[in-house]
């Protein structure tokens, strides 16, 4: 599945709209969108993953990375992640480093 | 139950993949635990296309079916790679660091052993043979 992720930035958001699956296949490639980024102001950067289905380690590594090198001081979303998504955020222990709400 | 035997390369993997899911849905598992299973053999799938061979293409066989005695499935990845066991390679005491300070590599090793019941490695002959049990 070829990665739909649509990134977006204003007044100092990230914003990523995830859908379908972010791994091993795809996540690369939202990696690289992302590496655009580096060097601007980022003071909150937000994932919305109302239409993701699924994440991998690939997936949580994209997020990891935005994290130390494209937003090292921002503060990381999760929007709207269905429970097959919450379950790996969990497992991996990044529920403790990001706000995960249902809305933004 | 299903053989598959292909090059190991990320594109076939996702063929095994759909093929590995609409398994855990026959045997009975739930949306969370669909999604478990598609993890596991992701990550070791991942592990075999991108380091079993080196530089070169090799072949991974997957061998899926009911798990022994209890409802569950059980998947065994099969490749002629270099020896490596999974489940020795671990490191400790990662999670708990903060984002700022991950390591970006272990994760998906972690993610097998904390989804699946049970993960057997075995070096039989040539091969390393990963097998992972999840119970309904």
């Amino acid at each position: 599945m070829e990665s739909k992720a649509k990134v977006s930035y204003t007044n100092d958001v990230l914003s990523v709209h995830l859908s379908g699956r972010l791994d091993a296949a795809n996540a690369p490639a939202l990696s690289d969108e992302l590496t655009k980024y580096k060097g601007k102001p980022i003071k909150n950067m937000v994932f919305f993953a109302k239409d993701l289905e699924y994440i991998s380690s690939a997936g949580i590594r994209v997020i990891v990375f935005a994290k130390q090198r494209i937003g090292e001081n921002a503060t990381i979303y999760l929007i709207g992640a269905p429970e097959t998504v919450l379950d790996v955020i969990r497992m991996t222990g990044l529920a403790n480093f990001m706000v995960i709400q249902d809305s933004y | 139950m299903g053989v598959y035997r292909v090059p190991a390369t990320l594109d076939h993997i996702e063929g095994i993949l759909d093929a590995i899911e609409t398994e855990a849905a026959e045997h009975g598992f739930d949306r969370v635990g669909i999604s478990r299973i598609r993890l596991a053999c992701e990550e070791i799938l991942v592990n075999v296309a991108n380091y079993a061979y080196h530089d070169e293409v090799g072949e991974v066989t997957v061998t899926s079916g009911p798990a022994a005695g209890r409802e569950g499935i059980s998947v065994a990845v099969e490749d002629r790679g270099i020896p490596f066991d999974p489940l020795a390679q671990v490191p400790p005491g990662t999670l708990d660091l903060p984002l700022s300070e991950r390591p970006i590599g272990g994760l998906g090793i972690h993610l097998i052993l904390a989804v699946m019941d049970e993960v057997h490695y075995t070096r039989d002959g040539d091969k390393n043979v990963l097998t992972m049990v999840k119970y309904r």
